[in-house]
């Protein structure tokens, strides 16, 4: 096709959304609604799941250690676990930073604490972290086999509670987003095909006088596209400013809801905004062109 | 050339539209076809632009047998025909120049090829000063003008012409059948016109086929009487 042809149908495609205003706003309206409410959901599941990682991130196994070791048998046990597969880090604590840390959670108890004395009754320990909370298990044996290891202690049954939450949360978050989805793609779909409705007579005599069905289609296609960039980038803008402001509301309270939930805080707008806005204003464009172009499909059979 | 082979049109509700015709309209020729509603013109029509296909027989248009023609392929038979309907079928959203130059854009001819030949097409029916005019901005004669200009801008062998005075008062009626007839002697254009209006036919004469129940029953030549 020559580059007068391509044009034309680029312009008559963009001059369909002026003609057909009253439709055209329907669909820029039934669009924005529906990215907002993914674009919504999306951000909330991707936020829940950083908190839950964020959650799990603070779980440590505690690795004492046997009475009366040297400080290189110490080091070599240190090595060893940081070499165990799944090991994230390794920290060591002393008897007394861990009999520091005990008194300072149990305020209020001096006399306990007077009547053990200032010596330890804690072994030497080292603080290990993991990297897939799931595969726990292999880790745990592999440090308990360590020579010098006295007990490993891991809190398993609240680490099997964040594993199955994790797994369901994702399962969960899929199906709500596929759901959003199709919902979105039918509402869309059916906004569109009202659209072409309205313009079967056009359609018709477009084909009569001999054209093809590409080029009927492209520029509905190019006005779908356009819808859905233009909606595209109106939902990404209104999502991005209410998202920035909720963090910006949660995250400055004295006492903020994540201190207490002890967690992080809001995925920061800066580090998703760029992502985020491609694939609203992409997505729109696409699932919106794709959709007005199939819907004149029906009317192509003259 | 347009040629019917003993065609039958058989809707699924039963209705036979067209009834083992065979008609043959020459090249260059003008042919009025006749009848009263249900006759079977529309069928005719319809057949011809490949809207429907025949129920039996074989149908020819400019070449194309239209039994064997895809639907994909409609397009090629469809540019080598130009349409006058009754109804206009102009392009609301498109002007009086955007319609006529859309049947060029879609053959995918050049801009110079537009810009001459449009023009030409509209000055032709005498629209010069509404190139920018919608349809819904001009009366019926001028819509069916446009229709016109439409129909002959791409210089097609075909016209067919579907009660294209249907909705057009006498004066204006005598106006577009004169431009038929014009483009038939001038261009050797093939034009079949559909019509009711016996009256007109009669006053134009030349080869007239007369539709009943689906039949041919009359196929010849009248004598003009204006």
């Amino acid at each position: 096709m020559r580059i007068s042809g391509v044009n034309f149908l680029v312009k008559r495609g963009i001059s369909n959304i002026k003609h057909n205003r009253v439709m055209s706003l329907a669909s820029f309206c039934v669009l924005t609604v529906s990215m907002l409410l993914i674009g919504f959901t999306f951000l909330f599941l991707l936020n829940l799941n950083m908190m839950i990682g964020d959650v799990e991130a603070q779980n440590e196994v505690i690795d004492f250690l046997e009475d009366n070791l040297t400080d290189t048998q110490t080091e070599m046990i240190g090595q060893s676990i940081s070499s165990v597969q799944n090991v994230a880090s390794v920290t060591f604590y002393s008897k007394e930073q861990g009999f520091a840390e005990i008194r300072g959670r149990i305020p209020n108890s001096e006399e306990l604490f007077d009547y053990i004395g200032d010596d330890s009754p804690l072994p030497d320990s080292y603080r290990v972290k993991i990297h897939d909370l799931s595969e726990i298990s292999p880790a745990l044996m592999a440090i308990n086999r360590i020579e010098g290891v006295y007990q490993v202690q891991a809190p398993t049954d609240f680490i099997g509670i964040l594993t199955s939450l994790r797994g369901a949360f994702t399962v969960i978050a899929a199906a709500v987003l596929a759901a959003l989805l199709i919902v979105c793609i039918i509402v869309v779909s059916n906004t569109a095909r009202a659209s072409v409705d309205m313009r079967k007579r056009e359609i018709t005599i477009m084909k009569l006088v001999g054209a093809t069905n590409e080029f009927i289609r492209i520029p509905f296609f190019i006005e779908g596209l356009t819808m859905g960039l233009i909606s595209g980038g109106f939902s990404a803008a209104i999502t991005y400013i209410s998202y920035n402001a909720v963090n910006n509301l949660l995250s400055h309270s004295d006492t903020t809801l994540f201190t207490a939930l002890g967690v992080g805080g809001l995925i920061p707008p800066g580090t998703i905004a760029l992502p985020y806005i491609a694939a609203t204003i992409g997505g729109g464009a696409l699932i919106s062109a794709i959709v007005t172009g199939l819907s004149t499909h029906k009317y192509l059979k003259v | 050339m347009v040629l019917l082979k003993d065609v039958t049109v058989t809707f699924q509700n039963g209705v036979t539209a067209l009834d083992d015709v065979s008609l043959t309209v020459s090249d260059g020729e003008f042919a009025f076809i006749v009848g009263e509603s249900g006759a079977g013109k529309s069928t005719l029509i319809r057949l011809l632009i490949n809207e429907i296909p025949p129920t039996s027989g074989r149908v020819y248009v400019n070449g194309f047998e239209l039994s064997k023609l895809k639907k994909s392929r409609a397009h090629k038979l469809r540019r080598s025909i130009g349409y006058v309907f009754q109804d206009f079928k102009l392009i609301d959203s498109m002007t009086v120049y955007e319609n006529v130059a859309f049947v060029l854009r879609c053959t995918d001819a050049t801009t110079r090829t537009i810009r001459n030949r449009v023009p030409d097409a509209i000055s032709l029916v005498g629209l010069k000063d509404k190139v920018k005019c919608l349809p819904r901005e001009l009366s019926g004669g001028e819509q069916q003008r446009v229709a016109f200009a439409r129909a002959i801008v791409a210089n097609p062998k075909l016209i067919i012409a579907d009660e294209p005075t249907g909705n057009l008062d006498p004066k204006t009626s005598l106006e577009i059948i004169e431009l038929l007839k014009g483009l038939n002697e001038k261009c050797n254009t093939t034009v079949i016109m559909v019509t009711h209006e016996h009256e007109f036919v009669r006053a134009f004469g030349g080869r007239t086929v007369t539709l009943r129940d689906g039949k041919v029953v009359f196929d010849g030549f009248l004598n003009p009487s204006l």
